[in-house]
């Protein structure tokens, strides 16, 4: 401790605890954390969303150095090494699968960001259906086509946390960065979205009005937004741990969902995730 | 403690309130919707007290949903902290015997001699409660085998305690708080023929319960059979996990911490917001999770309301409102899983009998 720069006990004693002697000394020296972007499959919203919150949360990424992210700079170095990653987007092809595990390598944390990266989201849609007939369905020439279906992150490489939502959701992100930041671990959203709803007293949709809600399966993180609205939750943030799917799903067809838009229900945001798969599959063929 | 019991006319009893709205918040139910809720109201008009059940009780307005509990801030030295929040004098209106019994089950929890929980007392202490009873029931609520209802009769925890005559209230008054308030009206005293009244309006109400659980064995007969396979079933095949039950339930503490990490990196804000043992993660310590099956965590809920926390605060954790029912997507009710339950072991009963009968024959 003694060659270490001068700083608060409590400093001390928590990083090396938690971190160890690196970031430590991060700390003291101020260095920035090396942030890498790496995007794969989706529609790139969580990418605009980090540009876009970036601008509110200004102060975190004055700790932050940008060393890739290809939709902000294109001169970004590719091979790291990184102290945060985070990834958007499902993986569909081989070739991102090889370069995720390089990535995973070069980083410290490691985050998928979105529904998609988390649980395949909106492009495993086309998970239920054959890659051939998928494919012609979209394109002229399929000759230079090279797809697969749809896999979140976790299936490739270790995460070392989820951000959820489609797209990720600020406060979840803020929760990870600033943990990260200060070497505590995140303490993310763990428990469904009805909980948030009965935080604000919105009155129950699925209860009051049978309306197919899907907050009971559904990770919280998005503060209730579409019950707040009156409006019924389509699980855009992806399965909650233990979700009892069938229940629910079970549950719908009792409030006259057709066995096809159960099948879709549970099948939009979050298909290769098994929590959601269990309902779907009561409903809906499996390919 | 200072009681008294007046007669007061309806036509005098909204200008009286709005008198008080000038220097209270006034909380009340309101129709919302179709439905009606506990909510700060504009103007006393829109009070409904002629509601039935709302989703969340008044609970809310005094142990709230989410809470700011403190304030930390990094400094050279270690950490300066700061308690956050003041309570903002308000009056909840139109609390039924159930809920006044729920407010009652939460003082026994956060104003325990030595654990004194300083935002729910400095919020208890800012609120004067208007109890009222109720002239109905609902399909779900069971207060009458609670003991919680349909008459208050315990004399705590409200302030003003009001009985609908028709044109009139009779309203009884508790505490000197009460009295002050009241002094300016200049009311007609109530009499024993008032009282009379009240109890026939009790009993009436108290014929029309449609759900009623027996409560005698109950403590006994919950623990006897935690492993009795109505938990598994009812868990695996409708509990959704989804906490509503527990959300909504007026007698439910539990809470979780989060700590808000200030942008600066050295302000830091601690609130509280309500948790539920329904929750997967609620039981997760180190080294593992004790209620790790969604069986254990539905049980949990039974058991806690209908059996340990006789124990733990010498009453029923239940006060007979019906909201989880109510609120629960899948309809799970807790005095089902009571009843299927009583309704095994009176069998295995008959069947001892029989059995030792035979032996004897
Ligand atoms: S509206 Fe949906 S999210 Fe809200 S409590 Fe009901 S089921 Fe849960
Ligand atoms: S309520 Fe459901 S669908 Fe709406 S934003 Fe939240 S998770 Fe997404
Ligand atoms: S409300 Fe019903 S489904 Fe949800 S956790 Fe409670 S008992 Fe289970
Ligand atoms: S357990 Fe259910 S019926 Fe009993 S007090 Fe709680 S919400 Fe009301
Ligand atoms: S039922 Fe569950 S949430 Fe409610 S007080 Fe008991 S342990 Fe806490």
């Amino acid at each position: 401790m003694t060659n270490l720069p001068k700083t608060t006990f409590y400093e001390t004693i928590f990083y090396r605890l938690r971190r160890g002697k690196d970031e430590a000394k991060r700390m003291m020296e101020k260095r920035k954390f090396r942030l890498g972007v790496f995007k794969y499959t989706c529609c790139a919203g969580c990418e605009f969303q980090l540009i876009y919150f970036q601008k509110h949360i200004l102060e975190i990424f004055q700790n932050l150095e940008i060393v890739y992210f290809q939709m902000g700079d294109s001169n970004g170095k590719e091979e790291g090494p990184f102290d945060i990653v985070l990834i958007d987007g499902a993986i569909t092809q081989a070739e991102q699968a090889d370069q995720l595990k390089k990535v995973r390598q070069a980083a410290k944390f490691l985050l998928p960001i979105g529904s998609c990266a988390v649980n395949g989201g909106i492009p495993a849609i086309k998970n239920s259906t054959s890659e051939l007939e998928i494919e012609q369905r979209v394109y002229q020439q399929i000759a230079p086509i090279h797809s697969m279906k749809a896999h979140p992150i976790d299936e490739y490489v270790r995460v070392d946390g989820c951000i959820k939502g489609c797209p990720m959701g600020e406060a979840d992100l803020v929760e990870a960065v600033t943990s990260l930041l200060i070497g505590k671990q995140p303490n993310f959203f763990n428990y469904s979205v009805c909980v948030e709803c009965k935080l604000k007293g919105n009155l129950c949709v699925l209860v009051a009005y049978k309306e197919p809600c899907m907050g009971p399966v559904t990770n919280a993180g998005c503060g209730a937004l579409c019950p707040s609205y009156g409006r019924p939750c389509y699980a855009c943030w992806g399965p909650m741990e233990d979700a009892n799917a069938p229940a629910l799903a079970q549950l719908f067809e009792k409030i006259g969902l057709s066995p096809d838009d159960i099948y879709r229900k549970f099948t939009q945001y979050g298909s290769p995730k098994s929590e959601f798969r269990k309902g779907a599959e009561l409903y809906g063929s499996k390919t | 403690m200072y009681t008294d019991a007046f007669l007061i006319e309806k036509d005098q009893f909204s200008p009286w309130l709005e008198v008080l709205h000038q220097e209270f918040r006034l909380i009340g139910p309101i129709e919302e919707n179709g439905f009606y809720t506990f909510a700060e109201i504009q103007s006393v008009r829109d009070l409904a007290l002629n509601y039935d059940t709302t989703m969340l009780g008044p609970r809310k307005f005094i142990y709230h949903p989410e809470e700011k509990i403190c304030a930390f801030r990094k400094t050279p030295e270690g950490f300066e902290i700061e308690p956050l929040g003041k309570a903002a004098p308000q009056i909840l209106v139109g609390v039924h015997s159930c809920d006044l019994h729920a407010i009652l089950v939460l003082d026994k929890v956060f104003l325990k001699k030595g654990f004194q929980d300083r935002n729910y007392r400095m919020w208890r202490e800012a609120t004067v409660i208007m109890g009222i009873h109720c002239t109905g029931v609902c399909p779900n609520c069971f207060c009458a085998s609670m003991g919680t209802g349909p008459l208050f009769e315990p004399k705590e925890g409200y302030d003003f305690l009001l009985t609908d005559f028709g044109d009139r209230y009779l309203i009884e008054l508790l505490g000197e708080r009460a009295e002050k308030f009241i002094l300016p009206l200049k009311l007609q005293r109530a009499t024993e023929s008032d009282f009379k009244k009240k109890q026939e309006i009790g009993r009436k109400v108290e014929n029309q319960f449609k759900k009623k659980i027996d409560t005698t064995h109950l403590v006994d007969i919950i623990l006897r059979n935690q492993n009795h396979p109505v938990w598994k079933r009812t868990a695996e095949e409708l509990c959704l996990g989804c906490t509503n039950c527990t959300m909504v339930c007026p007698t439910c503490f539990c809470y979780n911490q989060k700590d808000e990490i200030g942008f600066d990196l050295i302000h830091y804000e601690r609130k509280r917001y309500w948790d539920s043992c329904q929750e997967l993660h609620f039981a997760q310590v180190h080294g593992g999770n004790f209620r790790f099956t969604r069986m254990a965590r539905l049980r949990q809920f039974v058991t806690h309301k209908l059996a340990t926390w006789v124990e733990q605060f010498g009453c029923f954790g239940c006060i007979g409102c019906g909201r989880c029912m109510t609120w629960c997507p899948t309809g799970i009710d807790l005095t089902e899983i009571a009843k299927e339950i009583m309704v095994t072991e009176q069998n295995k009963t008959i069947r001892m009998s029989e059995a030792q009968q035979f032996e004897n024959g």
